[in-house]
Order: C-alpha cells, then sequence, then structure tokens
C-alpha cells in the first residue's frame, strides 16, 4: 500500500497501522457519520411524506422547511473529520506526483497545517453564533418556533472534529517524517 | 472622506433599491462628499439574516434588516409585522418610524444589538393572485394551496388553506404547474415577477403590511461621527421614509393600471373582499396578536404600551393623510 | 494598505499552495480570511487596528459559512448524490446502460455519447449542474470504465456533460438572472433550450472525434445483438424510465417542485430496490456513506468558494474593473469583450451563483444602456457560468467527479480531458453570440 497517498477511510484494513491512528477517534469520526446519513434519510423522508400529505389530504408538515435546512447541517458538516481522515479533500496533484517521497510527507504537513490554521477561526465564529443564539434562545419564525441551536451545535462539532482530526494528522505526518529521516540515514 | 459600506440581502433592482441609491446621493451632497456609500447587493457580503449580527460587529456599516429572519432579537420590530386595518405605505412607515424613534423598548432592543436605527420601509400592501377560481370571500381561500408569508401564511392556514412553501422565485413555476393555487404577493412584484403570464385572478385584501424592515447602522461607526452629519443622517433617515412611500405608493399604482390594461395580453381580473370579510380576516390575527404581547411581556416589554402607541399613530398619520394629503402633494 | 493588493498578493499565494497540493478548500477559505482580516485591520487609512478587525472578521467568515449551508434548495444536491449511489447499487444504471449499449456498441464512443444524452435528460429534471454532474457521474462512470473507455474520456464526458444541467431548463442560474434583471422566467427556459441542444450535439462531435482518432479510448464492444434482444434490453431499463416519468410528471403536473424531486426519487428508487431484492442492507448502508462523504467534500469546496465571494465583493474589484469601461469610453463591442473575459476569468476561481452575485449588479445597466437585448444575454451569461465549471484551475464540476471517482482519476487528467471538449464548448458560445436568434426563437415565436 501506498502509505503516501493513502486514500482509504478509517474503515480500511489498515486503518489501525503502525502509524497509530487513535482509535476512539476512528470511533468517533464513524458515529458522525452515521448521524449524517440518517440526517440525508431524514431529509429524504421529511420531504417525500410532505409531498404526500400535501396532494391526498390537503395537510402539510409544520415547519417542514426549517427542519430540512436544519438537517442539511447535520448532513454535510459532520462527515468532514471523516473525509479528511481518509485525505480525501480535493486537491490538484499534477505538479506534485514526481516529487520524491520526503518532499511528499513535507506537502502533507504542509497540507494539514494550512488546513487546521484555516479551521479553527471557523471554529470559533461557530462557537460564538452557538453560545449566542443559546444565551438569546433564539427561534425560527415558524409555525413551531423551533430553536436555532440544534443546527448551529451540529456546525459547531462538525467544525471542531475537523480541526481535531487535522491537528492529529498534522502530528501523524510529523512522526512519519521523522521514522523516514531515520531510514534513510 | 468616509466610505460606508451598506449591505443588502436583496438585489439591486425596483424601489427600495432605488431609493436606497437616492439615500446614498443625498448623504454625499449633504455631507458636501465627506460620507459615501458603497453598495454590497444580493447578500453578496452578508446573507440577509446574518445582518444585524454582522452590522452589529462591524462587518458592514450599515444595511437591512428584516424581523422576521431574528423573531427573538428583533422582537418589537415584527409588531409592524402583524396585520391592521390600515395599508398605506406612508401611513404605516411613518407610524412605524416614529414608534421606534419614540418607544423606549424598541429604542433598547436596537442598542442592544449595538445598531443605531436610521429607517424603515415597508414591503407593501399584502394581495394574493391565483390560477384558476378567484377568491371573492374568505370562504374561497378553503381548500387552495397557498403561498404565504409570515403571520399572514398562518392566517391563510387557519382559514382552511393549504400552505406550500417556496421562495417568491419559485411562484412562477409553482402557479404555472399547479402546485400553488395563489400566492400571497405585492402588487408591484406581479408585473416584476411576470406571474400573470401565469395567473390573473387578483384578490386585493387590503390587509396591513409587513413593516418590520429597517435600516441601521453600526452604532460605533454613527457614535464616531461629529454631531453634524449625524443630523443630516437622522433628517436624511425621516425624509426617506417619505420618497420610500411616495415611490413604493406610485409603483403599485403604475403596475395595477399596468396589469388592468393588460398590455402584453396578459389580462387580470381585480377582486376585492366585502367589508364583512376584511373584518373577519382582521380578528383572524387576534390570537397572533395575544401570542406577540404574551412573548414581549415574556422579554420584559411592555408589549401592551407598545401595541395601543402604535395604533394610535397609525390613526394620526391616518388622519393627517386624509385631511392634508401626502407630503409630496402638500 | 490598498484591498486591490491585499487581494493580488493573498490571490498568489493561494495559487502556490493549490499547486502545493493543498485542498483548494483550505487555500481558498484560509485565503478569505487573512484577507478579509488585512481588509478591516487596515480600513479607513489609519494604521493597523489588530483587535478591531477581529470580529468584523469573524461575523463575515461564519455568518457566510453557516448560511451558505443553512438552505432549503441544496438539499436536492445530497439527495440527488444518494439517487445515485442507489440507482447503481439496485442495478437501475447498470441496466439503462446494458440497453444503451445494445443500440449504440457499433458507433465509436457511443457509451460516452450516452452518457452525455443522458446528462441532458438529467438537466431537464434537475435546475443545477452540480446535481447532475454528482449523479450522472455516480451513474455513468463506473460503466464506461467497466468497458475500457479511458479514465480522461469518461470522467470528462460527465464533466462537461454535467454543464448541460443550467442550460437546459428548469434551471436555478435562469430564475436568479430573472430575478436580477426582471427578465420572464419562462422566456429565459425557452431561450435556453436551442444553445443547450446546440452544446450537446457539440460534446457529442467532440466525442466522435475522440473515438475515431483514438479508438482505445472509447473501444468498440466486439458482440452484436438481434433485434429481439435489443428489445428486451430495452424493456429491463424500465426503472430508469419510472424515475424519469415521475420527475417530469411530477414537476410539471404541479405535484412537487424541482427541489422535492430529488426526495421522491431517492425514495422510488429505494423502493424499486427493496421490493425488486436488489438493494440489500450493506449495499444501502454502503450507498449512504458515500453519499455523506461525497456531499460534506462538495459542500467543503463550495463553502470556500462563498467565503471567497464575499472578500472580493468587499474589496469592490469587480466595480473598478466595469468602471473602467465608463472611464475609457469603450465602443459597445469592446464592453462586450471586457464582459466576457470577465466572466471566464472569474469563473476559473468561483462558483457560478457567486459571479452572478457579484457582477449582475454592476453588469446589467452597462448591457441594457447598449440596448442589447437581456434575454439573450441571460444566455451568454449562464453558458459563460457553465464553461467556467470546467476549466481549472477552479472547477466546481471536475472536482465533482473526481470525488465521485474516489480519486482513482487525479484531477488533472480529468481537466486535460476536459480541454477537448473546450475548444468546442467555446465555439458553440461564439455562435450563441453571434447569433442572438439561436436564443430568441423560441421565446419570441411563443405566443
Ligand atoms: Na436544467
Ligand atoms: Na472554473
Amino acid at each position: 500500500m501506498d502509505a503516501l497517498r493513502s486514500a482509504d477511510g478509517p474503515d480500511s484494513p489498515d486503518s489501525q497501522d503502525m502509524t497509530g491512528r487513535p482509535l476512539w477517534l476512528a470511533g468517533l469520526e464513524r458515529g458522525l457519520l452515521t448521524i449524517s446519513v440518517i440526517c440525508i434519510l431524514a431529509m429524504g423522508a421529511l420531504i417525500t411524506l410532505n409531498i404526500l400529505t400535501r396532494t391526498f389530504f390537503g395537510w402539510s408538515f409544520p415547519d417542514s422547511v426549517i427542519i430540512v435546512r436544519e438537517l442539511m447541517m447535520g448532513a454535510v458538516v459532520l462527515p468532514l473529520a471523516y473525509v479528511t481522515a481518509g485525505r480525501a479533500h480535493i486537491m490538484v496533484e499534477v505538479f506534485t506526483s514526481r516529487m520524491s517521497p520526503g518532499a511528499q510527507l513535507w506537502l502533507n504537513i504542509l497540507s494539514s497545517a494550512v488546513g487546521s490554521l484555516t479551521l479553527l477561526p471557523i471554529v470559533y465564529g461557530g462557537y460564538l453564533d452557538l453560545t449566542g443564539v443559546w444565551e438569546d434562545e433564539a427561534y425560527f419564525f415558524g409555525d413551531l418556533g423551533l430553536p436555532e441551536w440544534p443546527g448551529r451545535l451540529a456546525f459547531f462539532l462538525g467544525y471542531t472534529f475537523f480541526v481535531v482530526r487535522l491537528v492529529v494528522l498534522t502530528l501523524q505526518d510529523v512522526r512519519e517524517l521523522m521514522i523516514f529521516k531515520n531510514k534513510n540515514k | 472622506g468616509k466610505t460606508l459600506t451598506w449591505t443588502d440581502g436583496s438585489p439591486n433592482r425596483g424601489t427600495r433599491a432605488e431609493a436606497s441609491m437616492w439615500f446614498a446621493d443625498q448623504l454625499e451632497q449633504r455631507t458636501n462628499g465627506d460620507l459615501k456609500i458603497e453598495f454590497h447587493w444580493g447578500g453578496a457580503l452578508l446573507k440577509a439574516k446574518a445582518a444585524p449580527k454582522g452590522i452589529g460587529a462591524g462587518a458592514a456599516d450599515m444595511g437591512l434588516v428584516l424581523g422576521v429572519y431574528n423573531p427573538k432579537f428583533h422582537h418589537g420590530l415584527t409588531l409592524g409585522d402583524l396585520p391592521t386595518q390600515y395599508s398605506d405605505p406612508w401611513v404605516s412607515t411613518r407610524a412605524m418610524y416614529e414608534l421606534i424613534q419614540t418607544n423606549k423598548d424598541l429604542q433598547d432592543e436596537f442598542d442592544k444589538l449595538n445598531l443605531q436605527f436610521i429607517a424603515n420601509v415597508t414591503a407593501t400592501e399584502i394581495q394574493l393572485i391565483c390560477k384558476g377560481d378567484p377568491v371573492r370571500t374568505l370562504e374561497d381561500i378553503k381548500g387552495k394551496k397557498v403561498r404565504g408569508i409570515g403571520v399572514y401564511g398562518k392566517i391563510f392556514k387557519d382559514l382552511g388553506a393549504t400552505p406550500v412553501s417556496m421562495t417568491v422565485y419559485k411562484s412562477y413555476q409553482g402557479l404555472d404547474t399547479g402546485l400553488l393555487d395563489c400566492s400571497q404577493i405585492y402588487t408591484y412584484a406581479i408585473p416584476a415577477f411576470k406571474l400573470q403570464e401565469v395567473a390573473s385572478e387578483v384578490t386585493l385584501l387590503d390587509w396591513g403590511a409587513l413593516l418590520g424592515l429597517a435600516y441601521v447602522m453600526n452604532k460605533d461607526t454613527y457614535e464616531a461621527l461629529p454631531q453634524e452629519q449625524k443630523d443630516i443622517i437622522n433628517q436624511l433617515g425621516s425624509d426617506y421614509v417619505d420618497h420610500f412611500a411616495e415611490k413604493a405608493r406610485q409603483g403599485n399604482m403604475d403596475a395595477l393600471a399596468e396589469l388592468e390594461k393588460a398590455a402584453d395580453g396578459n389580462k387580470v381580473n381585480i377582486h376585492t373582499l366585502s367589508p364583512a370579510d376584511k373584518e373577519k380576516l382582521l380578528e383572524a390575527s387576534g390570537p397572533y396578536l395575544a401570542e406577540w404581547q404574551a412573548e414581549a411581556e415574556k422579554l420584559g416589554m411592555d408589549g401592551a404600551a407598545m401595541h395601543k402607541q402604535f395604533l394610535a399613530l397609525l390613526k394620526k398619520y391616518e388622519d393627517e393623510r386624509l385631511s392634508a394629503g401626502y407630503p409630496w402633494t402638500r | 494598505m490598498d484591498p486591490g493588493v491585499i487581494g493580488l498578493s493573498g490571490f498568489a499565494v493561494a495559487m502556490v499552495l493549490i499547486a502545493l497540493r493543498v485542498p483548494i478548500g483550505f487555500a481558498l477559505a484560509g485565503l478569505a480570511i487573512i484577507c478579509t482580516y488585512l481588509f478591516f485591520g487596515f480600513r479607513g487609512g489609519e494604521e493597523f487596528q489588530a483587535v478591531r478587525a477581529v470580529y468584523p472578521t469573524m461575523a463575515l467568515i461564519s455568518s457566510n459559512v453557516f448560511e451558505f449551508l443553512h438552505s432549503y434548495p441544496l438539499s436536492m444536491v445530497p439527495l440527488f448524490i444518494a439517487l445515485g449511489h442507489v440507482a447503481f447499487h439496485a442495478g437501475i444504471t447498470t441496466e439503462i446502460y446494458f440497453a444503451v449499449r445494445v443500440w449504440l456498441s457499433r458507433i465509436p464512443g457511443g457509451l460516452a455519447m450516452a452518457s452525455v444524452v443522458g446528462c441532458g435528460g438529467f438537466s431537464a429534471i434537475t435546475g443545477s449542474s452540480v446535481a447532475c454532474a454528482s449523479a450522472m457521474g455516480r451513474i455513468c462512470i463506473p460503466e464506461m470504465t467497466r468497458f475500457k473507455y479511458s479514465p480522461s474520456l469518461a470522467t470528462s464526458t460527465v464533466a462537461v456533460g454535467g454543464t448541460l444541467g443550467a442550460l437546459i431548463p428548469p434551471s436555478v442560474l435562469f430564475i436568479m438572472y430573472g430575478l436580477f434583471t426582471e427578465q420572464s422566467v419562462n422566456k429565459l427556459f425557452l431561450a435556453g433550450v436551442i444553445p443547450g441542444l446546440l452544446s450537446l450535439l457539440g460534446f457529442m462531435t467532440v466525442i466522435y472525434i475522440w473515438a475515431r482518432l483514438r479508438p482505445e479510448a472509447g473501444p468498440v464492444p466486439d458482440e452484436t445483438y438481434t433485434v429481439k434482444e435489443r428489445w428486451i434490453a430495452t424493456a429491463r431499463a424500465w426503472p430508469a424510465l419510472l424515475l424519469f416519468v415521475v420527475i417530469i410528471g411530477g414537476i410539471y403536473g404541479g405535484i412537487f417542485t424541482a427541489t422535492e424531486a430529488a426526495a421522491v426519487c431517492l425514495s422510488v428508487a429505494i423502493g424499486y430496490g427493496v421490493l425488486a431484492r436488489k438493494l440489500d442492507w450493506d449495499k444501502f448502508l454502503q450507498a449512504m456513506k458515500d453519499t455523506a462523504v461525497q456531499s460534506a467534500s462538495i459542500f467543503f469546496i463550495a463553502v470556500c468558494a462563498k467565503m471567497f465571494v464575499a472578500f472580493v465583493s468587499l474589496t469592490g474589484l469587480t466595480q473598478d474593473v466595469l468602471g473602467l469601461t465608463e472611464y475609457y469610453q469603450m465602443p459597445n463591442w469592446a464592453i462586450l469583450v471586457v464582459i466576457v473575459l470577465l466572466y471566464l476569468l472569474m469563473g476559473m476561481f468561483l462558483d457560478p451563483l457567486g459571479i452572478m452575485l457579484l457582477t449582475l449588479p454592476f453588469v446589467i445597466p452597462l448591457v441594457e444602456g447598449m440596448g442589447l437585448d437581456l434575454i439573450w444575454f441571460g444566455v451568454v451569461v449562464v453558458k459563460l457560468l457553465e464553461i467556467g465549471l470546467i476549466t481549472p484551475p477552479v472547477g466546481l464540476n471536475v472536482f465533482i467527479i473526481s470525488s465521485v471517482v474516489e480519486k482513482t482519476v487525479p484531477v488533472h487528467t480529468i481537466f486535460r480531458g476536459v480541454i477537448n471538449f473546450l475548444a468546442m464548448d467555446l465555439f458553440v458560445f461564439a455562435l450563441i453570440v453571434i447569433f442572438p436568434v439561436l436564443s430568441l426563437f423560441l421565446p419570441n415565436s411563443q405566443f
């Protein structure tokens, strides 16, 4: 297996290899992915049911649009850590594919480091927004006056574990680089 | 000079956008070019829902906030969104302007968000456009699939309609395919969205208007201005309300005339409700007013007093309009 | 510091990072965040305000990310991706590909052509190019790979075919354009039909030539089928036909919106898979996990592009460029050339909706002033935006395809294939610009 360009998720047989990916984190990422799947299925089911009841009984689910918007947060933000664990983010490899294995390790570190720094402000902003809507007891205008915090919480959690995974990845990359350097001494 | 960034969630088309550009021109003129405005339309800078917090934090200097997007921290402002018997754009915006300027609870509400209130506008009178069977009486609404907005949408549901959620931009397709029987709409928006191509029965409800729309400025930006410029902005805010009301009223009248003339080959039929039905429509908003007041009390506002003051102001400006006419015709 | 200088230097750094295979989302978002911070810090020409700049930056960044994702219409994207995966695992797509294969098997590049036609059909269903590329990518590429099509041809075909999504009605971009310009949405939809079909024809021509020049890229299977066998294969493709009928019938019959169609189709596809015993629990779970992973990576890039748009808006860069045309009193054709170049340039880096938000407020008054037809110009803009979806370095459709094939085909291989289509696309675009009648014939003959 080409350890440097691995696109495997934490499910793959060699996910607990000697690079030492923390198991608790992999489990947590799978959990978040499962919640995301549930959110996607719930969106599909809610919209379909709403069409059926509207067409046949003249009745619409209260606040179905707001619920779908909230489910969107769970659907598309929560799997980000899982995606990151598999290094599955979209990138341009044309200029770097012929570089040496040592250079590839450096590039891995650069990616994870830039990513972590980029995401920190988003996480912090998400934290401010979450505490903001929590303290304000903010809610959506609608039939049910649904609170705003669940979507904000999903957003905050999704991005927090995104960063955690990136930091872990950076540390792993540094370790791999050290092992590589020792081997080539 | 200083350039102020202005965020707006809507495109730079239509009466409201033109009035905003008038505001910018006037501000530049009246301050001899010391204050300029740079517009960011269509939510390119801040989405509409994020505007109050964003402006309060200084991500933009000023812009439009809508009470309905953040009902919790604009609760006082959303009083303007409840139905009343006053639909005239000048009467309703003037009353709202004075209410916000003079009511302590409303002032506190803007202060808490670090916002300075500048001016307010209205989406103008709420109408209903239908495909097929027109709505001539309240009974006709029963069983129809209706796109409604805010409390008005809730009341359509109470009256027996099936609510269908979609944006105003999709209402053309919705009416065209029959997914919608009716859509809540403003007069000027009918030709703007070409709805007369797919639906031809317009009912004038004469049932109030959405008024919880305010132009605000970052409080720190405002406070940092010299007193002379603050005075100019305050006066301009008040002038803006009249200017907008004049243009909005004219826009709606032109739109209606154009629809009745059917210049594009699409004839529109206009319907009105009987006085008894109008009375019933107003009564239907009672529970929502009570709900609003209960929430206001919970937030520590004197909701009953605010509502009473609002009704008195509406009456005051309606009387002024009837006796003296609009300011621009005096 | 001048916002233009901040923007340009930040931009150069982002390009270097992207070239060093830093994920595109990280590079764009990092650039947007740092530049926004610098912009607020240097604001007002005073000295740098390190602390005061934090709050507006945070407000802009987090609110843009959250509000962008917190969207009902966008729910269509994960649901259509799920549809693609479920249809794949339930064998719906295999059946239709078998049917197409037995009919087109003797034509060079037949399966790629079928994929482009499939994209055209799918566009008539969804209003979104992104949804089109993701769903059709999942359906078509594995089949083409199975028949030994070259990865470059297989992936670029679908990336390019996906751009039909917004040209052939219904179309989110036309609705947005119609609202900005107060033009009839109906007429805009009709105006897109001929240019859409023309683009489709152009893509088929490119595939034919490609497969002729390099037969190994689109091999002709050496099987022959009787007429009876062909019709049996066609009949077995009924589930795909059912989905098509559900979508078209539902939308045009007034039962649901295009947004809601995705959910209905997903439900129908799952129902079929379970009843026909073609979708077991493991396959279903795999389909849904793949959906979640892909949706997350697609939306992450889109969100980063949105942050970037907000920053570009803050600098007033688009206003400045268009202001120059007025300043130099350019002739009409030159202004039009500037506008087209601006769109092509922006299309290399930004997403279609973002470009529209940024440019239309300034472009439309210019175009109106020239007395040009706004319906025709709508087609021009949408075609340009669609071209932008497949141009490097930021080609959203290409990224989506890359994510659909789980990165087994590198981004640059897809772009290399796309280049073959770009020349034809620019030719079709030139036809649309030079002959406005292509766009205006249908809407004007409506009444
Ligand atoms: Na389409
Ligand atoms: Na591009």
